[in-house]
């Protein structure tokens, strides 16, 4: 489906929206009021039989044109760098539906305004500018409702960025009366929007908190033992690298039967591509896996109330937890090759 | 003298009555009529830029012209433009020197002036309003030697109204305001005591605190009442019309309170953006702060 938020539409309009109301005031000598009138604007890239249709519908108008008058144009955009958000970041909205709508940050982008200002007399002209320009400072800020579906109010500064007169009064007699046009150059600074897409929403949180493995403790490995040799002994230190003064990990000996290495005391990572070398009997075997007895301390699970909660939704939080202490015998299955991290190997969170 | 003194092709003021006759009577029989609207604000011209913001047009007198164009208009004609329709239309008439100064006073107006107007009433079936941007008067190149000229040629060029005041007394011409000038539509309702009246034409009204033009508040000119819909329209406004307060027409004294009028959506031909643009933005906008720039 085609993205199209209408943003370029909006600024455009926004745009014109601050110039759709100019009162220009007409002064006697005396600097009394003489007359008062709003300056028509349109938007000046029309199609010609649109211009003829809007300008003359009747085919009758007994002027050349009426003045003064605005036009405007949107001149281009270029991307602003300097305004770049992470592309990652996703801002949630409410669907109408249940759940949630999703939209990636937008991409910063500058867009160029020109405002035409057409009169006869270079006072109303100067009347008009004096009025305008006290405003940009050199910005004005704008709040845009861009992306009502998201929520999404933009504040959009408009920089006035300069002025051009274009006056022209010199000729012979056969030429035109004198033409004054004001050209004002602007940036508003805005963002195009990516696609909203939707997002599906996490509603139970699980956590297992289990014991911590302490060098004390004991970690069984079962070997491999087509791919060794030797017997390990009672008390022997074993290690992993090449001699016990460099070894990446070492153990204990706390009992070696049928293939079953018990250790205590462990320091490092074994590795089980590598062979575990016994430091006084040179016995080796790789192993094949590992088993470790943590003990399932308790479990927490988290859960809104009402379950029906949606997006900014008011909610609040059930929480379930249950302590057991009963330990689990976890078996780590033989891959391809698995370390035995001390610090991350039994811990869990699982969220659904 | 070097010239022969038998002939005096440059000094016969009986030939050059002749010349004149002929002219005016050519102009009579082939020409057309059209109104003089000469400036009568000149007064008030801004003499550091060099114009008249507040040009008033009072007066409009009948004169003949013969149109020199014959086939179709010079200029750039339909010109679109980033403002959009302009109609560049030129033409050049003839005007002769004797019906000018019979028909316009020639106390204030010697000549036909550079910024006067002319309306041409058959052009383009329903008229045209061009402004005098140059009066030649060279164009007989003093025939028969002639000190004054015969005739003006003036160049004109379609007008660009910018809200001057146009109010000759003539209906048709008066009317252009109307078609092209700021026009409101003030919705009002039987109000005063004087409410079952009708504004008329042309007639200024008013809002005042006190009931007299002296102290009004606001004023502007009448250019069409609908009194069955209770709709005046109205041009050349001067300040701020309240709702719910009297509009008092000077000539008539109708009365009727003013109920309901829309500065950005006028009365005229021409479709503008204003309204459109103010109704879409209407949703985009965050409308808790004001705008600015729309108030002076």
């Amino acid at each position: 489906m085609a993205t199209y938020n209408r943003v370029i539409r909006k600024l455009v309009v926004a745009f014109g929206d601050l110039f759709k109301d100019i009162t220009l005031v007409r002064y006697n000598p005396d600097e009394t009021e003489s007359e008062r009138f709003v300056i028509p604007i349109t938007y000046a890239t029309k199609e010609l039989y649109v211009q003829r249709l809007q300008g003359d519908p009747d085919l009758d108008k007994r002027v050349q044109m009426t003045l003064p008058r605005l036009s405007y144009e949107m001149s281009g955009f270029t991307y602003d760098a300097t305004r770049k958000q992470n592309t990652n970041i996703r801002n949630v909205g409410v669907s109408n539906s249940n759940g949630a709508i999703a939209q990636y940050n937008p991409v910063p982008y500058n867009f160029d305004f020109k405002l035409y200002l057409y009169v006869r007399n270079i006072e109303d002209a100067s009347q008009v500018l004096e009025h305008v320009l006290s405003y940009f400072t050199p910005d004005y800020t704008i709040k845009l409702n861009m992306i009502p579906e998201m929520g999404i109010v933009r504040e959009v500064p408009i920089l006035l960025n300069g002025t051009e007169q274009d006056i022209v009064y010199e000729g012979n007699r056969d030429s035109d009366t004198r033409m004054i046009i004001w050209t004002l150059n602007f940036t508003a600074k805005a963002y195009i929007y990516g696609s909203i897409s939707s997002v599906g929403l996490i509603k139970t949180s699980i956590t297992n908190i289990l014991n911590d493995i302490s060098p004390s403790d004991s970690v069984i490995l079962n070997m491999t033992l087509m791919n060794g040799v030797g017997n390990y002994k009672l008390g022997e230190t074993v290690y992993q690298g090449y001699n016990l003064s460099t070894a990446t990990a070492s153990g204990e000996v706390e009992s070696w039967t049928n293939g079953r290495l018990t250790l205590t005391n462990v320091s490092g990572n074994f590795i089980s591509s590598r062979p575990i070398i016994g430091s006084s009997t040179n016995a080796n075997y790789t192993f094949e896996s590992y088993q470790f007895t943590p003990v399932d301390l308790a479990k927490v699970i988290v859960v809104p109330n009402p379950t029906t909660a949606n997006v900014n939704d008011s909610y609040t939080y059930t929480t379930i937890i249950s302590e057991s202490a009963n330990g689990a015998n976890v078996v780590i299955p033989s891959t391809t090759s698995y370390i035995i991290d001390l610090n991350t190997e039994n811990k869990y969170i699982d969220l659904l | 003298m070097a010239t022969n003194h038998y002939f005096n092709l440059y000094g016969s003021k009986p030939e050059q009555r002749i010349i004149e006759d002929l002219i005016v009577e050519s102009i009579k029989i082939m020409g057309t009529d059209v109104y003089y609207l000469p400036n009568d604000n000149d007064q008030a011209r801004d003499l550091l830029y060099g114009e008249d913001p507040v040009k008033k047009f009072k007066a409009a007198f009948a004169i003949e012209i013969y149109p020199s164009n014959v086939t179709e208009y010079s200029g750039e004609k339909e010109f679109f433009s980033k403002f959009g329709l302009e109609i560049r239309n030129q033409v050049s008439v003839i005007m002769s020197k004797r019906s000018f100064s019979h028909r316009v006073p020639q106390d204030t107006f010697t000549r036909p002036r550079e910024g006067d107007l002319i309306y041409i009433p058959f052009l383009n079936g329903t008229g045209e309003l061009y402004e005098i941007k140059f009066t030649n008067q060279t164009k007989d190149f003093f025939m028969l030697g002639r000190k004054v000229p015969y005739f003006y040629e003036l160049e004109l060029e379609k007008f660009k109204y910018s809200q001057e005041f146009i109010q000759t007394g003539d209906t048709e011409v008066d009317s252009i305001v109307a078609d092209v000038g700021y026009t409101l539509n003030f919705m009002v309702e039987l109000g005063g005591l004087s409410g079952i009246l009708d504004y008329s034409f042309g007639e200024i009204v008013f809002q005042s605190p006190d009931l007299t033009l002296a102290n009004a508040t606001a004023t502007a000119i009448v250019q069409s009442w609908s009194q069955p819909n209770n709709i005046l329209s109205v041009t050349n406004i001067f300040g701020d019309f309240v709702t719910d307060n009297l509009i008092i027409g000077q000539d008539s004294n109708a009365q009727y309170n003013l109920v309901y009028y829309d500065t950005l959506n006028p009365n005229n031909k021409e479709q503008y953006d204003n309204e459109y643009i103010a109704n879409s933005a209407s949703i985009i906008i965050d409308t808790s702060e004001n705008n600015p720039l729309g108030s002076l």
